[in-house]
């Protein structure tokens, strides 16, 4: 799959979580008519092991209201504050956590068989890929190894963003 | 081996690694649906027996015990307590959740992962090698704290694949 305009690495941040505006993307190119036929069938929550539905549940939202909510517009950490407004405010231990969760899935786990099948589906046998976010980077014509993408850094962009003070247990979390 | 003590507050886990202690079981080994809770229970109970190996107190309650306090919401110290009142690992991690509320079968299944792959392509990825080279584990095929405390302590946690278990 050559890259996809507009639809960002998944190791990319908002905030301080991965993925989420990979999610973004998604919807806002679905909406436009310009998301390629094979990503649509992942949309959605209703398939509890794709990337889109963890995320939605690690955030207390469903997907349904996410989509609408982003679609109204505004920035993605408009969305992001929107999400842990409604849903679940997590702490950063928890972010941190979730997020070397979904930068390490398919390494070492009951994913791992099912990622060297995709490997070779996708005809990228022989790249060092390691993870699901690996094989995503790479199909879309992105090395994450060379940039070693799974370091932390500063979400870009979003400057404004501030971490909800302190080490608070969030809302589910008694 | 003993470990000397490092100076990376960052770490502190790290510096408690020594042989085989008896009765210390492995990271990877479950109670319930968690991994490593039973070795932080042996470790306190080790610890009030005397026969807690003195490079492992001073780190007791931090590290990677203070991850599993952190997610469990309890205290180390209320926990220490608790365990040496008796009762099985079971009822011990039932406590747990009635004291810091039930975890979802998902938030441990990222838990777990989150564990079982400290080490590996993160923050902690340099002090593992240092640590490995320390431990004069070199050749070993080591990729998580997890695997350094196993390999160091005697067993062999690529071959059986521990992370499946």
């Amino acid at each position: 799959m050559p890259a996809v305009p507009g639809l960002r690495s998944p190791y990319a941040k908002v905030g301080r979580l991965v993925y989420f505006g990979r999610m973004l993307d998604k919807i806002r190119l679905h909406a436009a008519g310009r998301l390629p036929v094979e990503y649509q069938a992942n949309l959605g929550d209703d398939k509890p092991y794709v990337f889109g539905s963890r995320c939605c549940r690690f955030l207390g939202v469903r997907y349904a209201d996410l989509k609408a909510r982003t679609l109204q517009g505004g920035a993605d950490l408009d969305v992001l504050v929107w999400c842990e407004a409604r849903g679940i405010l997590h702490t950063d231990d928890e972010c941190q956590t979730w997020n070397r969760f979904m930068m390490k899935i398919g390494w070492r786990d009951e994913r791992s068989a099912a990622l060297q099948d995709r490997i070779r589906e996708y005809g990228l046998a022989g790249k060092p890929i390691e993870t699901g976010f690996d094989l995503i980077d790479y199909d879309e014509g992105r090395d994450p190894v060379a940039a070693q993408a799974w370091l932390e850094c500063p979400p870009a962009g979003d400057p404004g963003y501030r971490t909800p003070p302190g080490n608070f247990p969030s809302a589910r979390l008694r | 081996m003993a470990w000397i003590p490092l100076p990376d507050p960052r770490h502190p886990h790290l510096k408690s690694i020594m042989s085989n202690v008896p009765g210390l079981r492995s990271t990877y080994a479950k109670v319930g649906r968690l991994v490593y809770f039973g070795r932080m229970l042996d470790k306190i109970r080790l610890h009030a027996a005397g026969r807690l190996p003195a490079d492992f107190v001073p780190n007791m309650a931090r590290g990677f015990d203070g991850r599993c306090c952190n997610f469990l919401c309890v205290k180390h110290a209320e926990l220490a307590a608790r365990v040496l009142q008796g009762g099985s690992d079971d009822e011990i991690l039932a406590w747990c959740h009635e004291q810091g509320g039930q975890r979802t079968t998902e938030e441990c299944e990222i838990w777990n992962n989150f564990m079982m792959k400290r080490g590996w392509r993160d923050g902690g990825t340099e002090t593992l090698q240092t640590r490995i080279k320390e431990s004069k584990l070199e050749g070993k095929p080591i990729e998580t704290f997890f695997d350094l405390i196993e390999f160091d302590e005697g067993r062999d946690p690529v071959a059986t694949k521990a992370w499946f278990s």
